[in-house]
């Protein structure tokens, strides 16, 4: 399993809300991609309903796992092809070096996989002696930068072309150039030797097909397609949930996977992969490996109230619209999925209690869920985590510990909230004691811990002397006694 | 234009305790429109900050106190989008498990509404004869905009007040970051939300800032007033009685 | 392996034994209305162009086999060498493309072409000797099996004689299509592959690719480039219907 560090998450968005660069580029990424990601959607000829229709293709295959992930593996089966069902990260893992050991793979190309990432491939191949290769290119650039990427489609959004030209002028030798063309050629040039001598590929699957048995990739770069043409063995990781049935249900999930993700009209590739080259195919790899990974996602299926995430599709719309993350950024989240969907995901693999200020350290604006190509109920989700954190049962699948202290203060304000004299008394406390309070031209200009946050760069109006409702009351009282 | 001989105000936490004003000016607005106005008085809080932090319990607490309360409501009218929300929205869903609460809170959930999407689609009405001189803005509060799909009635309501000119912010509905105990819990991430709300409010060199949820506005005036700037929240409910 | 699998299916059923009426869209899978056919469906070649254009996909139209293969010489003359000194082309062996005759048509330049192996089984030699003419050319030649108007997505599958390299290892794609097979949207395209499987439920092949434009990225600061692994152009040329 990759680093989990979900625990540091204020920190970690304090360091991404002062790197300035950034802060720049999040925020020009957002308003660049979510209103054309939002124009797409308005323009299918299916109409404002397109999303739903999506939803119910993901919701009904994510319903029939148990009838077409066989007929997923059965199709691959017969085209020669390997696969594996791995119940969890280690095990996928396992797999995955058992066929490079066998075949002495020394050397693999990579295209970007958000479940290898999950499961940490990288590192164990690494462990293993075998040198892996992000070949992406913004994967590529962190890999040479050692760091880690920050966005699900646009995974170095942080690093400025100064920073990558410096990077390749001293990782790959070239004359410093900011110029993105001339870097991008210098990665291609370097890569293009990588694929032409790697002995495995490794690709991440975007939505299989069980009706026909096939998996798909969708890549710009092309870079997916060479992972998986052009070595001899390829294997590929899906997360369990990562099918539809019908062939019929691609039409409308690639037009809205690719208005979402980059807000374009169809990505630049994608391709169907059923098995390992046929006898009369002259390219292709002679093994192919399909590795479907459960590693928690059977958990979260089985609970009632979160079986709905695993409709997602892994396109990142949320996170071009999420004024948490364009603040903090995807570092924050502390593992591989980030964003409103990583708050959801995350919390379910790691557990509530390591991933808490995931899905509390959100607003609930409810933009997550407009962006969403399958109109994932994103907020309905967040909300559900919180409930559980706080009261969950002890037969729930995913409960948190809760706050004990917190747990106290809300069954008091619980009573106050049905008795109103009760309330009103409460009040009067706090219109006494707000009295004590630092304030500058009658607002509060500083509150005690645990709400000092409020005036770091807020001030606060005072209580007014007394509710409106006890002034409507006099006044009626008033009223009724003149009349 | 549909009729009613009661309007119940429910004027949310924050009018009650911090804006009675604006509850004043509701009152107004209904009785220029000859409606007669009930305030009940056992209200208090319909439960959202508990059901937003995870305590359900407690906010069936105080769903089943907010539904004793209005039960007998012709027509419930709250100035805030995110008490709308919750009441239509959350509460048929708190009582999933217990049939007739869950009738209940269905029933008063139908006749929940928000003030500007009453006055502008249940009463029909736009211009309120108002008057106020000066550049407004108007922010979108979550809720209100994406969960109730209200934006087009407040700023209807706003361009028929005589002497306001409306000028539209960037990224209008996004977040201010408010979100009720995240705005204290998470205060440096609330904080950056806020500073970009009030630049982009600053751009449009509007004097007010109007809004329909309180919270928001409270949110948005508590920099705006540290930093002692030119600019002032406003609520709708008070720009629509202006003279 | 079997036994792994078991295992693992026996805890999505178990999974899916509690149902949930949580997440429910609006609409119901099984009451899914028929998708809807673009507009513009009338002119499918301008829709195309518009969106070739928007793509970065050279498109030109060609009269006949012989003005098509005039356009491939043009392309293989201007195209400059990238990965090797010697320029060469690599083709597909199809019916398509060996009616435009462009070993007559290159003849004069001297540029080699050459041919992706048919005959099945590939051998070994076959393979390797392809690969080598693979990583040397510069163009490679494809025809297509359709052509989607509405997003320029061209549908390439692997049969003999049609390996998906030609359009992904040299540096530029050149795609010949029939106006017959522009189609006008996604949705006409999996409606006609839907009814190719209905004759042959192995239609789809073991691979079949979508080619909507060159290889393209924006990783570096959002900046579009051309040609980040694929090709870094696609020439597109529609070869009229003799009735037009």
């Amino acid at each position: 399993m990759s680093a989990i560090r979900t625990e540091a998450y204020c920190q970690a968005a304090r360091e991404g809300m002062a790197d300035p660069v950034l802060q720049k580029a999040l925020s020009g990424f957002q308003h660049r991609v979510a209103p054309a990601t939002a124009q797409r959607y308005r323009r299918h000829p299916e109409g404002p309903q397109v999303r739903q229709m999506a939803h119910a293709i993901r919701m009904h295959a994510v319903e029939h796992l148990d009838t077409l992930l066989p007929r997923l593996a059965d199709g691959i089966l017969a085209r020669g092809g390997q696969v594996y069902f791995a119940a969890d990260a280690q095990a996928a893992v396992a797999y995955g070096l058992a066929v490079a050991r066998r075949r002495g793979v020394r050397q693999v190309v990579k295209g970007k996989s958000m479940v290898t990432e999950e499961i940490g491939l990288n590192e164990a191949f690494q462990d293993a002696g075998i040198a892996v290769v992000e070949t992406d290119l913004g994967e590529y650039i962190l890999q040479l930068a050692g760091e880690t990427p920050s966005h699900i489609i646009a995974p170095a959004i942080h690093k400025t072309r100064k920073e990558v030209g410096r990077l390749f002028a001293e990782k790959l030798g070239i004359p410093y150039s900011e110029d993105p063309p001339t870097l991008t050629q210098a990665a291609r040039a370097a890569l293009r030797t990588q694929f032409l001598s790697a002995d495995m590929g490794v690709s991440g699957c975007n939505l299989a097909c069980a009706e026909t048995g096939h998996i798909t990739t969708v890549s710009n770069e092309g870079n997916i397609r060479m992972s998986t043409t052009l070595p001899k063995v390829h294997i590929a990781f899906m997360g369990m949930e990562r099918v539809v049935a019908r062939l019929a249900d691609h039409a409308l999930l690639f037009r809205l996977l690719s208005n979402a993700a980059a807000a374009q009209k169809m990505a630049g590739y994608i391709s169907y992969i059923g098995g390992p080259r046929a006898d009369f195919q002259a390219d292709g790899p002679e093994e192919f490996h399909l590795v479907i990974v459960d590693n928690g996602r059977s958990r979260i299926l089985a609970d009632p109230e979160f079986r709905e995430i695993l409709c997602c599709i892994r396109c990142a719309a949320c996170l071009n619209v999420c004024p948490v993350y364009g603040k903090i950024g995807g570092h924050a989240y502390g593992y591989a999925y980030s964003g409103p969907v990583g708050a959801v995901v995350t919390a379910l693999l790691v557990g509530l209690d390591r991933a808490k200020h995931l899905f509390f350290g959100e607003t609930l604006c409810g933009a997550c869920k407009e962006a969403c190509p399958v109109e994932i109920d994103l907020p309905r989700l967040l909300l559900a985590l919180r409930h559980r954190w706080a009261e969950g049962r002890a037969d729930d699948l995913f409960r948190g510990g809760g706050d004990r202290l917190e747990a106290l203060v809300m069954r008091l304000w619980g009573e106050l909230a049905r008795r109103p004299n009760l309330y009103q008394g409460a009040r009067h406390l706090a219109v006494a004691g707000q009295q004590m309070l630092p304030a500058e031209e009658g607002r509060i200009t500083r509150l005690p811990p645990p709400l000092h946050g409020w005036t770091q760069a807020r001030d606060l109006p005072r209580l007014a002397r007394r509710r409106f409702v006890q002034r409507w009351a006099a006044e009626q009282a008033r009223g009724e006694g003149g009349r | 234009m549909t009729t009613f001989s009661n309007v119940s105000l429910f004027v949310q936490c924050l009018v009650d305790n911090f804006y009675p004003q604006v509850g004043d000016a509701m009152v107004e607005i209904f009785r220029r429109l000859d409606l007669k106005v009930d305030v009940p008085l056992a209200q208090t809080c319909c439960g959202q900050p508990a059901f937003n932090a995870g305590y359900r319990k407690t906010a069936r607490k105080a769903a089943r106190h907010f539904i004793d309360t209005f039960a007998s409501a012709e027509v419930i009218v709250c100035p805030s989008g995110s008490c709308v929300d919750m009441v239509r929205h959350h509460y048929p869903d708190l009582f999933a498990d217990d049939p007739v609460w869950q009738a209940r809170a269905t029933q008063v959930a139908q006749k929940t509404f928000e003030l500007t999407e009453f006055l502008v689609d249940v009463l029909g009405v736009i211009n309120l004869e108002a008057r106020f001189d000066g550049r407004v803005t108007y922010h979108d509060s979550c809720h209100l905009t994406r969960h109730l799909g209200v934006a087009r009635q407040p700023r209807a309501l706003i361009q028929a007040v005589r002497g306001t000119e409306l000028i539209e912010m960037a990224d209008s509905d996004r977040c201010c970051g408010f979100g009720g105990t995240f705005a204290v819990k998470y205060a440096d991430i609330s904080t950056g939300m806020l500073a970009e709300k009030v630049a982009n409010i600053l751009a449009t060199e509007a004097e007010v800032v109007i809004g329909c949820d309180l919270s928001c506005l409270l949110h948005i005036q508590g920099m705006l007033s540290r930093k002692k700037l030119p600019v002032r929240a406003m609520h709708i409910a008070e720009l629509l009685v202006q003279k | 392996m079997t036994a792994n699998r078991e295992a693992f299916m026996a805890r999505v059923r178990t999974a899916l034994s509690a149902p949930t009426s949580h997440g429910r869209g609006a609409i119901a899978y099984a009451e899914l209305a028929p998708l809807a056919v673009a507009k513009r469906s009338d002119a499918p070649l301008e829709l195309l162009a518009e969106n070739a254009a928007a793509l970065n996909i050279q498109l030109q139209l060609a009269a006949d086999p012989a003005a098509a293969a005039a356009l491939i010489r043009r392309i293989a003359v201007e195209t400059e060498a990238e990965w090797a000194q010697q320029k060469a082309l690599v083709r597909w062996d199809d019916a398509l493309l060996n009616e435009l005759d462009l070993e007559t048509a290159l003849a004069d330049t001297g540029l080699p072409l050459y041919r992706a192996p048919l005959a099945a089984p590939v051998d070994t030699v076959a393979r390797d000797r392809f690969h080598r003419q693979l990583r040397s050319a510069v163009i490679g030649i494809t025809s297509a099996d359709y052509c989607v108007a509405d997003t320029a997505t061209l549908v390439l599958r692997n049969r003999p004689g049609q390996p998906g390299a030609v359009s992904l290892v040299p540096s530029v794609h050149v795609a010949v299509v029939r106006e017959s097979q522009v189609l006008v949207d996604f949705v006409s395209l999996y409606a006609e592959l839907a009814q190719e499987r209905r004759r042959d439920r192995e239609a789809l092949t073991g691979r079949m690719t979508f080619i909507s434009g060159p290889s393209k990225t924006g990783d570096i600061e959002l900046v579009i480039v051309h040609g980040a692994h694929g090709p870094r152009a696609l020439h597109l040329i529609v070869l009229r219907d003799p009735s037009a």
